[in-house]
């Protein structure tokens, strides 16, 4: 494709502007201001048209930089390439309400659909970034060398990586890894340890707190507690009962003189022989021969004395004397010593009733006493003795029911005595499950803030989810990124650089023979004997690569038999007299495209003319 | 017979445990929970039925002296409650040696159970959780004894592993009404017969809609309810909402918007919000000075930057933006690979390099 003219009806500070084109080197000059760069959009507008940008970027665009100076209302324009033996003119309104874009095939007559083939195929391929990046060619923008190394690395770089002069892997790369860090920092990353820690203490504690120890058996004991209150106060009332029974049986007992069954025993005892000695005695009293034995005894002695008198009164003359011839002496004698004798039984005898007599007397007394005491009677007789027998055994009876109450009231005591310790025990119990209760309820507060945190942390678990899931995105962005970079380098920055190699030494008219870049992207030139790094060359070396690279991509990314003209804007600036000879003639003879040339110089086109070379000028 | 039916109070809950608003929330529910109580005073109403999750926990001491003074405040009422899940009766429970205000009966067994209160000719029916789950269906079998009182049961469940019961089979049953808890949406599952309160107050982003209680009356002779209607008592609610933004939202703009929607709606409420449709890609949603001023849950940003890979990708056929989207594009992607796609676009796109 080749541009045959242009019209200007309204792009920055031209209206009405025609300006042909011819075959080979154009030349455009004119002064700083004269319109070159608005001319070179124009070409690239009319080409790839304007797209408006969105937004804040839209104050600054293209289409608000190349507005028409003068207010006229048109804002268009059009321009004539010829391809492929077709001539087409290519008109454009910019204005942002009624953008228009046409296609007229002079050659055929007719207008075309500007279809994207067609498109692709009138400018060979190329996209209007790729256009920027290859046919249209400027100077390196740095003012320093320093700074120009770095530009022309970074473009060589982004060449060789991404395939285009303007995109930075390294800085896209960096891009997304600040991002990944931003993203980093807003995890939280002890959040899942801090939850698994929760949960684990949350399962220890619903453990703990299931334990036996803690089961709320309060009311339990409280009832049993109860119960046992009214059992305790059952028995102390029975208890108390029994007391004052035995009080009662005592009281009697003492009343009497009793203290317990010995004491009744011998006491009934005792009764029993002096009822018995009284009955002896009365038996002994009432014994007929003795009393009889007593009488006759003394009434024997009694008649022994008369006898004795009357013997002695009759002296000698007494029968026994008389007729048997007794001793009146020893006859008196005897009748004195038998009377005597009987005196003394009669008297013996009497004397043993009498002690008997007292002797009954005395136990009646003794008897009388007891059976007045325990009967109210003082009949001495067998019924009364019966009477106090009984009475007695009443006692008996009574003292060994004391005894057994007694015997009782200890049993009592004893169970009561249980039954408080039990009580106490069951009060303690339910101080213990209180106790536990409280416990419980300490650690059932703590489960519930565990609980709480977890839940609350299940949603920043979440949360750390999501940016887990946009780091994976930037990563997966990265490693795709880093991929086909390596790819590109592979392919396209290998030709691109072997294409630009063999370029160098034309450009440079033999100084340097090919330019080489290494893995970590460092370039140098090659002369016959040495390898000079970027770094060392000179700022209009550094444009001469910079231009071979740009060609070397130009012819890489064209496609089809027809090439797009070469545009370079103020491209030899920095070149020297000698190379800028070199430079024009390398280009007019290696290339048969059409070369337009924009400059606010007038050497190239002194140089040319010195010599001899063909070419067209345009004065602006 | 005029009653209340709450449920799924969850006394003792914090939501939202993570935002600022937690604690105020839990006194909230606090909150609603007395103003219910009062409501049964000020309705005169008879009954007070709570169908379980009375307590989000094991309820402690304290908790049932706070519960139960709120009960003692309305002495005429007779307040019935059972356990949930949440609050499930196990060994160690505070409730087995607490003692009620007179008007409250706790139905603590595992089996059905009932209490009856004659001045009414009510008798209520229910039992309560002692386990976590109770995945059999023990409700819509039930047979209670044609006595001629009112018959009431208490249940709490509803999904398979809580009593999936059967809702035709509960509609023959010989109850003049079933006051159901454990589903926090509030639902007339059966037209003056059978409902769930739903939860008193909205628990979680998930409970949107108005949340209060059921106020029913039932007629003494023909024992059949004559009027179950639900009354919002909730202090707010969980409002999610979807935004679109368009390539020309601004930042400022899409606040505004925000900021318009929930005034619209009620500032004390609490958001959540979806943005979705394309945006600018120079422009990334950051919306964190609206959470200072507005309850907001979440704002999920499902924009996606307007980027048009088909111009994008017939400008750069050949070079990495071109690579890069020919590599991650196609038709199924998935939210990583859609994502790394802008990430890596928007990258490449910023740190361009000057041209010359």
């Amino acid at each position: 494709m080749k541009i045959l003219d242009i019209y200007i009806n309204g792009f920055g500070k031209f209206h009405g502007r025609n300006l042909t084109f011819h075959d080979g080197i154009n030349i455009v000059y004119g002064k700083n201001e004269a319109g070159k760069s608005t001319i070179h959009t124009f070409i690239r507008s009319m080409l790839f048209g304007i797209e408006r940008q969105r937004g804040r970027a839209s104050r600054n665009d293209l289409y608000s930089r190349f507005e028409p100076w003068e207010n006229s209302g048109t804002y268009e324009g059009q321009i004539r390439v010829e391809h492929k033996e077709h001539i087409y003119r290519i008109e454009r309104t910019f204005q942002k309400n009624k953008k228009e874009f046409k296609v007229v095939d002079e050659t055929a007559g007719k207008e075309i659909e500007p279809t994207k083939t067609f498109l692709d195929d009138l400018l060979c391929g190329l996209s209007e970034t790729s256009y920027i990046n290859t046919i249209s060619i400027g100077q390196l923008k740095s003012a320093t060398d320093e700074g120009m190394v770095t530009e022309l690395k970074n473009y060589i770089a982004n060449l060789n990586t991404t395939g285009n002069l303007a995109l930075n892997i390294t800085k896209a790369a960096a891009c997304l890894k600040s991002q990944r860090k931003e993203l980093e920092s807003q995890m939280v990353p002890e959040a899942a340890r801090t939850y698994t820690s929760l949960l684990s203490e949350i399962r220890n504690i619903e453990k703990e707190i299931s334990a036996p120890e803690y089961e709320n058996q309060i009311q339990t004991y409280q009832k049993l507690r109860v119960d046992m209150k009214t059992d305790l106060e059952e028995r102390q009332a029975e208890k108390e009962e029994l007391i004052k029974k035995v009080a009662r049986g005592r009281q009697v007992l003492t009343s009497n003189q009793f203290t317990d069954h010995e004491s009744i025993n011998s006491y009934s005892q005792k009764a029993q022989e002096h009822y018995d000695d009284y009955m002896e005695a009365q038996a002994a009293c009432n014994r007929k021969p003795k009393k009889f034995a007593s009488v006759i005894s003394l009434i024997l002695a009694t008649l022994l004395l008369c006898g004795t008198g009357v013997i002695y009164y009759m002296g000698e003359s007494n029968y026994f004397s008389a007729y048997y011839g007794v001793d009146l002496i020893l006859l008196l004698s005897v009748f004195v010593s038998g009377a005597l004798i009987f005196y003394l039984i009669g008297l013996l005898l009497f004397l043993r009733i009498r002690h008997h007599m007292k002797d009954m007397e005395m136990s009646g007394k003794v008897l009388e006493e007891i059976l007045s005491r325990h009967l109210g009677d003082t009949d001495i007789s067998p019924e009364s003795i019966q009477a106090f027998k009984n009475r007695m055994a009443e006692f008996t009876r009574l003292c060994s029911a004391v005894s057994k109450s007694e015997a009782a009231i200890n049993q009592k005591a004893a169970q009561i005595e249980e039954l408080n310790k039990k009580l106490e025990g069951c009060g303690v119990t339910i101080e213990t499950q209180q106790k536990s209760q409280w416990e419980l309820e300490k650690k059932l507060d703590h489960l519930s803030g565990c609980k709480t945190q977890a839940e609350g942390l299940k949603h920043i678990l979440a949360e750390n989810d999501r940016i887990r899931e946009e780091i994976s995105a930037v990563d997966l962005a990265l490693e795709t990124m880093t991929n086909l970079s390596s790819s590109i380098r592979d392919s396209f920055g290998l030709y691109l650089n072997k294409a630009a190699s063999d370029l160098i030494s034309g450009i440079t008219g033999g100084i340097y023979t090919s330019m080489s870049v290494d893995e970590n992207l460092n370039i140098f030139l090659n002369t016959k004997t040495k390898l000079v790094p970027l770094e060392q060359v000179s700022s209009g070396t550094m444009d001469q690569v910079y231009l071979a690279l740009r060609l070397a991509a130009a012819t890489l990314i064209q496609s089809g038999e027809e090439r797009m003209p070469f545009i370079f804007d103020d491209s030899f600036v920095l070149y020297d007299d000698d190379r800028l000879k070199t430079g024009l003639k390398w280009l007019a003879g290696t290339y048969t495209n059409q070369i337009i040339i924009f400059t606010c110089h007038q050497r190239e086109a002194q140089m040319m003319t010195a010599n001899l070379m063909p070419y067209h000028l345009i004065e602006i | 017979m005029k009653f209340i039916h709450i449920a799924d109070v969850h006394w003792g809950m914090s939501p939202d445990s993570d935002k600022p608003w937690s604690r105020e929330r839990s006194q909230d529910i606090k909150d609603t929970f007395s103003k219910a109580v009062n409501q049964a005073k000020s309705l005169e109403a008879d009954c007070l039925f709570i169908s379980g999750d009375l307590f989000h926990r094991q309820p402690l001491a304290r908790d049932l002296k706070e519960v139960n003074y709120l009960f003692s405040t309305i002495p005429g009422v007779r307040v019935v409650i059972i356990a949930g899940n949440h609050d499930r009766i196990r060994n160690n429970s505070a409730l087995l040696s607490f003692t009620w205000a007179p008007n409250v009966s706790y139905i603590m067994g595992e089996e059905l159970e009932s209490v009856y209160f004659k001045e009414i000719n009510t008798e209520v029916y229910g039992f309560s959780y002692h386990s976590v789950e109770i995945p059999e269906n023990r409700l819509d079998h039930l047979k209670v004894p044609n006595n001629g009182r009112i018959h009431v049961l208490l249940g709490h469940g509803g999904d398979a592993n809580h009593i999936p019961f059967d809702k035709g089979a509960m509609s023959s049953l010989d109850f003049s009404y079933i006051a159901m808890g454990h589903i926090h949406r509030p639902e007339i599952l059966i037209e003056n017969r059978m409902a769930f309160a739903g939860s008193l107050e909205p628990l979680d982003k998930t409970e949107s809609g108005l949340h209060g209680m059921m106020v029913g009356e039932i007629n003494e002779v023909t024992r059949m309810v004559t009027s179950l209607k639900f009354i919002p008592l909730a202090k707010l609610q969980y409002i999610s909402l979807a935004v679109n933004v368009t390539p020309a939202t601004t930042n400022t703009e899409l606040a505004m918007k925000i900021t318009q929607e929930i005034q619209n709606r009620g500032g004390d409420n609490i958001y959540r919000f979806r943005i979705r449709g394309m945006r600018d890609p120079d422009i990334t949603f950051d919306l964190d000075m609206l959470s200072t001023r507005f309850k907001i849950l979440e704002i999920i940003d499902e924009s996606e930057p307007q980027y048009n890979f088909s111009a994008l990708f017939a400008e750069h056929p050949s070079d990495m933006i071109g690579f890069f989207i020919q590599a991650l594009q196609k038709p199924e992607m998935s939210g990583v690979e859609k994502k790394a796609l802008y990430y890596g676009i928007n990258a490449l796109l910023r740190t361009t390099d000057e041209r010359s």
